[in-house]
C-alpha cells in the first residue's frame, strides 16, 4: 500500500457510510498535495539543492559546500540601505559572538537582486564595507536559483521598481545543512552563541545551574 | 409555501451535488500541480501620517496638525516572461480649504497605470502611465514615503497637485534600459507623450487624451559607476521639451514653450548617500513674442546611515524662477524659494520609519513668506 493511498485512507477514516461519500471529495481534496498553502521546504544542503552559486570572486559553488560547518545565512543586496546594513550589522556582532565562544562559522550572504550584483560587484562592496573576512562568501545566483532558494528558506521579498523590498532575517545552519535557528525582527538582539555562564551558589556542584 | 419550497428541495436528489463535488474535485486536482508553482498576486503598498508645525499663513498646504499623507497600493504581475504591468493607486487628501469648506476630503489617484515589453536586460518599452525619468528622485522613490530619507519631498521636484513645477507624471512611452559599458553601465530612458497643461495652477497630464495636441519629449542619459573611488555613483542629463498651455475656465490665457536641461547624481559611498538634481529652464512664449526667460532649481541632500538604523540628513533646495515666464506665472508652486533643512530618520522596524524634520524657508523673493516648519511622520509599507 503506497504511503500516499494510506494518507488517503487515514483521512478517511471509517467515513464510508453512503452519504459520507458526498464528503469523500473535499476529504479528498484537503488530503491531495499541493491545494493548501505552500509552504517552504525545509531547508537542507546536506543533500544539496542543485543551486548553483557564484562567489564574490567568481568561482562557482554550492551551499552543500559548506555542509559540514555552522553557517549564518541571510539576503541581502548591493544598493540596500536600512534592512540589509542593519543584517549585516547584526552578523559582524555575532561573528565577534562566535569568535568569543570559539565557533568556528562560515558566513554566507546572498543577493536578492542577480541583475545588480555580480562578483565584482560584492568584490567592491566587501572592500568598501569593510566585510574582508575569508569566512564570508558574498553570492550571486540566476534568478530562478535566488528565487527557488528564497522560497525554499522563506526570504520573502517583493519588487517597488528598482527597491527590492524584504524584511531582516538571519538562519543559523547546523553542520548537515538543517536549520538550527533564525533571528527574525522580534528576535533581533538573540545571540546564537553566547555562552552560558554557570553560577554555583555553593560549594556543593549540584547547585549549580546554567 | 417557502417551508414547503424548502423540503422540496431537500427532498432532490443528491446526485447533481455530488456530480458537482466530483467536478470540483477534479478541477482543483488537475489545478494543484500548477497552482503550486504559481505566484498570486500580491497586494503591496505604502501609508503615512504626519505632524506638521509651520509658520507658513493661508498657503494651500500650510496649517498645522495632523495630516493624513496617502495610502498607496502597488500591484506589479508579471504576465509572461516578456510582458509587465505595473499599477500604482494612491488615496490621498485634497489640500487645506478655507474654514466653512471641504478640507481634505479623501481623493483616488491612479499614480501609475503601465504595461511593459522587455525585450532583453538592455531594453524594456512602456505604454501609459509612468514616472516621468528625470533627475534621481522622481524614479527612485515614487510614492513611498517609507522609502524616502525625509518626510517630504524637494519642494520644487514635490508631485504636481502639491506645488511641482516639473511634470512628475506622463502619459505616453518610454524606452528605458542599461547597457554595460566599461567597468559601469549605460543608462537612458526616452520617452514621449501627452503634452501638459496648466489647470487650476497644477500640471495636468491629459489621462484621456492629448487634447492639446501637443507632444512632450524628453529623455535621461546616465552612466553608473562600478568598482574604483568612484564605485555606485550614477551621474547624468536629463532634459525635455514640450508646450505647456494654461487654462482659466477653460480659456487659454497662456501657451509657453518649456525646454529643460540638467543634470543629476546619486552616490552612496558606504553608509554616504549623496544625491542632487538640477534643472535649468529656457522658456518662451508659444507665438514667440518676447524674449526667452531663464530659470533654474537644484537641490543636494547628504545622509549618513549608522547600523542600518539611525540616518540623520540635510539638504539645501533653492529655485530662481522668472515671474515674466508663462509657465511659471501661472503654477502654484511657480514662486522662487530657497530651503534649509536638517532631520533624521529612524528604523523602527523594517517596515516602519520615523522621520523627523525642520527646515527654514525664505519664499520672499517672489513676494512669498519666510517661515519655519517641523514634520513628524510615520510611514510604514505593507
Amino acid at each position: 500500500m503506497s504511503a500516499t493511498f494510506q494518507r488517503w485512507i487515514s483521512c478517511l477514516g471509517n467515513a464510508w457510510p453512503r452519504r459520507a461519500l458526498l464528503y469523500v471529495p473535499f476529504a479528498l481534496a484537503l488530503c491531495l498535495p499541493g491545494t493548501g498553502a505552500a509552504s517552504p521546504r525545509t531547508a537542507t544542503w546536506g543533500d544539496d539543492s542543485g543551486l548553483e552559486w557564484q562567489d564574490e570572486h567568481g568561482a562557482s559553488t554550492r551551499l552543500s559546500d559548506w555542509r559540514d560547518r555552522t553557517v549564518l545565512l541571510t539576503m541581502a543586496y548591493s544598493t540596500c540601505r536600512e534592512v540589509c546594513s542593519y543584517a549585516l550589522h547584526r552578523l559582524e556582532e555575532l561573528q565577534q559572538s562566535a569568535d568569543h565562544a570559539g565557533t568556528p562559522i562560515e558566513v554566507i550572504v546572498i543577493s536578492y537582486d542577480p541583475a545588480v550584483d555580480s562578483p565584482g560587484t560584492w568584490t567592491i562592496y566587501r572592500q568598501h564595507h569593510h566585510f574582508l573576512r575569508t569566512n564570508w562568501h558574498f553570492l550571486t545566483g540566476s534568478s530562478a536559483a535566488t528565487r527557488q532558494l528564497a522560497q525554499d528558506i522563506n526570504f520573502p521579498s517583493w519588487r517597488y521598481d528598482e527597491h527590492v523590498v524584504h524584511d531582516f532575517r538571519i538562519l543559523r545552519i547546523a553542520p548537515g545543512g538543517q536549520i538550527a535557528g533564525s533571528l527574525d525582527w522580534a528576535t533581533r538582539n538573540q545571540d546564537f552563541f553566547r555562552t552560558t555562564s554557570i553560577t554555583c551558589p555553593s560549594s556543593d556542584p549540584g547547585e549549580c545551574k546554567p | 409555501m417557502q417551508t414547503v419550497s424548502t423540503r422540496k428541495l431537500l427532498k432532490r436528489p443528491l446526485w447533481p451535488s455530488r456530480i458537482t463535488a466530483w467536478l470540483l474535485l477534479g478541477a482543483l486536482a488537475l489545478q494543484a500541480p500548477a497552482r503550486a508553482d504559481v505566484e498570486g498576486l500580491a497586494l503591496h503598498g505604502f501609508a503615512s501620517v504626519y505632524y506638521t508645525a509651520t509658520g507658513q499663513q493661508n498657503a494651500p498646504e500650510g496649517n498645522t496638525g495632523f495630516k493624513l499623507d496617502n495610502l498607496d497600493l502597488y500591484l506589479a504581475p508579471s504576465l509572461s516572461d516578456h510582458i509587465r504591468a505595473l499599477m500604482e493607486d494612491v488615496v490621498e487628501f485634497d489640500d487645506w480649504h478655507a474654514p466653512g469648506e471641504s478640507n481634505g476630503q479623501p481623493v483616488i489617484d491612479i499614480e501609475r497605470l503601465q504595461v511593459g515589453y522587455v525585450f532583453n536586460d538592455d531594453v524594456t518599452v512602456w505604454i501609459g502611465r509612468f514616472h516621468t525619468p528625470y533627475g534621481y528622485w522622481n524614479t527612485a522613490f515614487h510614492h513611498g514615503a517609507q522609502l524616502q530619507p525625509t518626510v517630504m519631498r524637494p519642494q520644487f521636484v514635490a508631485f504636481e497637485d502639491h506645488g511641482g513645477i516639473l511634470p512628475a507624471h506622463m502619459d505616453g512611452l518610454w524606452a528605458t534600459g542599461r547597457a554595460a559599458h566599461g567597468p559601469g553601465r549605460i543608462t537612458y530612458d526616452a520617452y514621449l507623450g501627452n503634452g501638459q497643461r496648466i489647470l487650476d495652477g497644477a500640471l495636468d497630464m491629459q489621462n484621456e487624451g492629448n487634447a492639446d495636441a501637443h507632444t512632450a519629449f524628453g529623455g535621461r542619459l546616465g552612466y553608473e559607476f562600478r568598482g574604483g573611488a568612484l564605485d555606485t555613483l550614477w551621474i547624468g542629463l536629463h532634459g525635455f521639451d514640450e508646450q505647456v498651455d494654461n487654462f482659466v475656465s477653460g480659456v487659454m490665457t497662456a501657451a509657453t514653450n518649456v525646454k529643460v536641461i540638467g543634470g543629476f547624481f546619486h552616490w552612496t559611498p558606504g553608509n554616504w548617500e549623496l544625491l542632487g538634481e538640477y534643472y535649468g529652464f529656457q522658456n518662451r512664449a508659444h507665438d514667440g513674442s518676447g524674449p526667452s526667460h531663464s530659470s533654474s532649481a537644484w537641490y543636494a541632500e547628504a545622509n549618513y546611515t549608522f547600523f542600518g538604523l539611525i540616518t540623520p540628513l540635510a539638504r539645501y533646495e533653492s529655485d530662481r524662477l522668472s515671474q515674466d515666464d508663462g509657465y511659471f506665472q501661472y503654477l502654484q508652486g511657480g514662486k522662487s524659494y530657497q530651503r534649509e533643512l536638517i532631520g533624521v530618520r529612524y528604523d523602527l522596524t523594517p517596515q516602519v520609519a520615523l522621520k523627523l524634520d525642520g527646515n527654514h524657508t525664505d519664499a520672499t523673493r517672489d513676494g512669498g513668506q519666510a517661515y519655519n516648519e517641523m514634520h513628524f511622520q510615520v510611514a510604514v509599507r505593507f
